[in-house]
């Protein structure tokens, strides 16, 4: 029994001990704990600010409303494909559920055409859109190839790097706002089909000098007339995405015509050529060329499974688009999201097969939220994706941001913390003399034998 | 000691060189003039001709949509369910407009015909006409009054002389006859004392003397009989001869009776005309008369004139009523037809095989008139029939002909063949839209395709690099450097101008617009800019190759 008791004696002396202790830190440290909570809601903030800061490809929203009275919302949507093998494959067309083909563009462009006019009071139901009217759009898919420079004599060895090969279609610069360094970006309306974009790197790699349109460079036998250099991004995450790598644009046609050829087409077929190893159900004849892309012959190996309409008929996987982006106008806060939700082919809003995103707004702290929780279940379902580098680094960017939502979080807690505190010690200093010293009666009542007040 | 620290973070936080990190670095140039050759490409999208259109209906609204894009129909299959049609207020409406229109009908065809009064105004035309008739008659009459009266005494007292000639015929013959008839009543009386011998001596038996042949003249008898038969006969002859100057006479007074009634007649006809001529009016009174019976008669022909006009028009409007009465029922009855088969309609289906393409409706959605819902186009690629209209310049389409092959940008097509050339109708003067078939691709509706047609080499005042044109909602501008200088420095801000991209090659871009000229043009940014927003200028040269 008097084991007993001396125990609760020493907790009991411990606890107030420890009140004390505490009752003292917090009349004494408000200073610290407010200078704490600043600094790491300035981290928090300026870290922050520096991710939001690269990611300005998922602001362009806010550049291409300048002026108007309506607030546009940029959408982004995310397709599946098959790369037979590895990433040098193409991404090609599987299915309509979950992939998005170029026909599908069109498809889309009515429907969100429809919305757009009904929006602006016009007739919903419109005719074929040759491009879109009061909004925008774009679409690309990437794959790896060898690009080399062309050699004077055929017998010298050539200059190559393996680099990624962006198709894009639509206006792809109204989405992605590079730091041009020389010449443009491929024209909406395209001028020649072999033109191509270098990043900063393949062209430093190439030629140590970004001042090189007009040049030519050589993918899969195809000379690339090259019209511009552009640096896509340089920050950690960048780096982390994959954004500090060889890669070139070309329209996605040219593309679409390089990697998935027809079986009558003998001018494109050395393009189909190349590395595949794959089982082939498309046209690829198997011969080899060094200088091929090195996906060439994927692209026409069989990775059509399941696939639908043209593609069962013609016997060739057709190229998939990858990212299909929209900048659209919208009256009513959220209704772009499912006006794009509503006009991709074959959406299930129970059974979602595509990725759709709102790029616009999706650093907000609800949008983190949702993103880091529940934990993993964004991976997890975006787990079968093949991902373009924005779309990587944006994702880089939403966890990151998290962790600095977090800093910034615990540094108002602290200041919270701290604000109480000095309310606490100002209410103490009301009291003259009773600042430091000890007081003549403690904050927590003695003990007297009976259990304190919770 | 903290407080300096602070202040020192502050300070050090809003520091210039702290403040200039977070201004975005630019690179400027100017817009040179120079020469741009630049493709001149068309976009424009994939019409498949041969595809068919499953059109709206109207007003109805999607139940269940059973296909989507990419599907395989067949003809019949049922594309999507209809709703049904919970208000049919407005075929009842037109029902009932119909019921009316019919019984309108119906009673018209059995209403008579009214008196326009036509008849009654051709009846005064014809009576004013008779009327003027007469007058101009009695006119006439009166004009030749004084000439009847005249001719007609005239022939009364010629037959007044005739007749007093006549009488006295008359009365001279009958004299005469009486005269003859005495004197052979007194041959008579001669005569009978010796007949009366004669049949004493016949009675007695005395033969009678044979009468002398004819010519003969008789022997005198010697016989007392034949004494009396020779007086007897003497005084028959003279009665014969007597009786023959009655003849005569008698001939004498009928002749002359005979023309006494002819002349009598003649005389009163005279009279009658006399008197007849004088009940005519006088000539200012039959002129007057004449007159009045032709305004009489104008007048009356007016009414008819105005009467028939009226009549026709009458005509006219109740042709016209039934006619449009016809035609609101007729087109009542198609409406009605049309809205009723609408009613009835609860699913549409498939009127061709293929692929499902470009669907419109959703379920829920209510339908407007004569729009696509969705498409169906041929299952087999081989079997499109795919064109696409690009729009050129007339400049570029010069170059252009039927049968001209254009290079295709498009990844899945093989050739695209220039099938004809015509104004565009959107801009008739400068463009021309250049029709082409599609062959050996997959080529589904509405996909853009791009061609090239020709190149074009031109000079232009403002050529600046591509990355310096940017675009928004409204359209392309670029962004000119506005500075100013303060005595903390220089200041550099950008200011949106609007401009049109004349041509591009990609790398380079001719733009027109206000303001460009001597202005520096940011060719190259850090990070996205907004109009006014302050930058810092940074070195082309130097930082080209960094």
């Amino acid at each position: 029994m008097a084991f007993k008791d001396s125990i609760k004696e020493y907790f009991r002396d411990t606890g107030k001990i420890n009140r004390e202790r505490f009752r003292k830190f917090v009349l004494n440290a408000p200073f610290f704990v407010l200078l704490a909570a600043v600094v790491l809601i300035v981290i928090g903030l300026v870290g922050a600010g520096k991710l939001k800061a690269a990611r300005e490809d998922q602001n362009m929203a806010k550049y291409w409303q300048q002026g108007a009275s309506t607030t546009y919302r940029q959408m982004s949507v995310y397709a599946r494909g098959a790369r037979n093998g590895d990433s040098t494959a193409p991404l090609t067309y599987v299915d309509t559920d979950i992939s998005l083909k170029k026909s599908d563009v069109s498809l889309i462009r009515t429907a969100l055409q429809g919305v757009v006019n009904s929006t602006n009071g016009q007739n919903k139901t419109v005719a074929a859109v040759t491009a879109p009217i009061g909004w925008e759009d774009a679409y690309s898919t990437t794959v790896e190839a060898t690009v080399s420079l062309p050699t004077a004599n055929s017998s010298d060895t050539a200059v190559t790097a393996d680099a990624q090969l962006v198709g894009v279609g639509g206006n792809f610069r109204a989405f992605h706002p590079f730091k041009y360094m020389s010449g443009g970006f491929l024209p909406e309306t395209i001028c020649d089909t072999n033109q191509i974009v270098l990043n900063d790197v393949l062209a430093w790699r190439f030629y140590k000098s970004y001042d090189v349109t007009g040049n030519v460079v050589l993918i899969g036998g195809t000379e690339y007339t090259i019209i511009g250099v552009v640096r896509e991004g340089d920050s950690s995450v960048d780096e982390l995405a994959g954004t500090q790598v060889p890669r070139a644009y070309i329209y996605f046609d040219t593309l679409a015509k390089t990697y998935t050829p027809k079986s009558d087409s003998s001018s494109n077929s050395s393009a189909a050529s190349g590395t595949s190893t794959g089982s082939s159900a498309g046209t690829s004849t198997g011969s080899t060329s060094s200088t091929s892309a090195s996906a060439g012959s994927t692209a026409a190996s069989g990775t059509s499974t399941g696939s639908t309409g043209s593609d069962s008929d013609s016997g060739n996987a057709e190229l998939a688009i990858q990212c299909y982006e929209a900048m659209l106008p919208e009256l009513v806060v959220g209704v772009a999201n499912s006006d794009v939700k509503n006009a991709l082919p074959n959406y299930s809003i129970n059974n979602p097969q595509l990725y759709v995103v709102s790029d616009t707004g999706r650093f907000s702290l609800t949008r983190v939220w949702d993103w880091m929780f529940p934990i993993g279940q964004s991976e997890s379902e975006l787990a079968n994706y093949d991902f373009p580098f924005w779309e990587k680094a944006a994702q880089i960017t939403t966890t990151r941001l998290f962790y600095e939502y977090a800093v910034c979080t615990s540094g108002i807690v602290l200041l919270f913390i701290g604000g109480t505190m000095a309310i606490l010690r100002a209410r103490k200093l009301r009291r003259p003399g009773k600042l430091l010293a000890e007081p003549e009666t403690p904050l927590i009542p003695e003990n007297t034998g009976e259990e304190p007040e919770s | 000691m903290i407080a300096f620290v602070a202040i020192l973070a502050v300070l050090t936080m809003f520091s210039n060189t702290i403040m200039n990190a977070t201004i975005p670095k630019v690179v400027a140039s100017y817009a040179s003039r120079g020469n741009l050759a630049s493709t001149n490409g068309a976009t424009a999208p994939v019409v498949v001709e041969n595809s068919t259109k499953i059109l709206t209906v109207d007003g109805r609204t999607v139940d269940k949509v059973n296909v989507s894009n990419y599907d395989t129909v067949n003809v019949g299959d049922v594309l999507f369910t209809l709703k049904p049609v919970e208000n049919t207020d407005d075929l009842t409406e037109l029902q009932t407009q119909l019921t009316t229109l019919q019984r309108e009908a119906t009673y018209a065809a059995r209403t008579p015909a009214t008196d326009n009064g036509v008849q009654a105004a051709r009846d005064a035309v014809t009576a004013a006409q008779q009327t003027l008739n007469d007058a101009q008659n009695t006119l006439t009459q009166a004009n030749g009054k004084a000439a009847t009266i005249a001719a007609a005494q005239q022939t009364i007292n010629d037959k007044n002389a005739a007749l007093t000639a006549a009488e006295a015929e008359v009365t001279s013959a009958s004299a005469t006859v009486e005269s003859l008839q005495s004197q052979m009543d007194q041959i008579d009386t001669e005569i009978a004392p010796l007949q009366s011998q004669v049949d004493v001596y016949v009675a007695l038996g005395t033969p009678t003397p044979t009468p002398a042949a004819a010519g003969v003249t008789p022997t005198p008898g010697t016989s007392d009989i034949e004494i009396l038969c020779a007086q007897i006969n003497a005084y028959n002859a003279q009665k014969a001869q007597l009786q023959s100057q009655v003849a005569s006479a008698q001939a004498r007074v009928d002749t002359a009776s005979a023309a006494l009634t002819p002349l009598k007649t003649a005389i009163e006809q005279a009279q009658a005309t006399i008197d007849a001529a004088n009940s005519i009016p006088s000539v200012s009174s039959a002129q007057t008369a004449v007159n009045t019976a032709q305004a009489a008669l104008t007048t009356a022909q007016t009414n008819l004139h105005d009467t028939q006009i009226n009549a026709q028009i009458a005509v006219d409007k109740a042709q016209d009523e039934v006619t449009d009465r016809n035609a609101s029922i007729a087109t009542l009855q198609q409406k009605i037809a049309v809205l009723q088969a609408k009613v009835d309609l609860t699913e549409v289906k498939a009127t061709a095989a293929g692929y499902v393409f470009n669907v419109g409706v959703a379920t829920g959605d209510v339908m407007t008139a004569n729009q696509t819902a969705m498409m169906i186009i041929p299952e087999d690629s081989s079997e499109r029939q795919c064109t696409v209209s690009f729009s050129f310049a007339s400049s570029v389409a010069e170059s252009l002909y039927v049968g001209a092959q254009l290079e295709i940008t498009s990844g899945y097509m093989q050739t695209c063949t220039v099938v004809n050339i015509k104004p565009d109708p959107t801009n008739p003067r400068d463009m021309r839209l250049v029709k082409c078939t599609i062959d050996g691709g997959d080529a589904w509706p509405d996909e853009q395709v791009t061609v090239k047609a020709a190149q074009s080499n031109k000079d232009y005042d403002n050529v600046i690099a591509s990355s310096a044109v940017n675009e928004d909602n409204t359209g392309s501008f670029v962004y000119v450097i506005v500075g100013s200088s303060s005595p903390l420095g220089d200041k550099y801000t950008v200011k949106r101008v609007t401009v049109t991209v004349e041509a591009t090659n990609g790398t380079l871009s001719a733009i027109s617009g206000d303001g460009l000229t001597n202005a520096q043009i940011v060719v190259r940014s850090e990070k996205p800019l907004e109009d006014g927003d302050r930058v810092r200028l940074e070195d082309l040269s130097s930082s080209s190759n960094s």
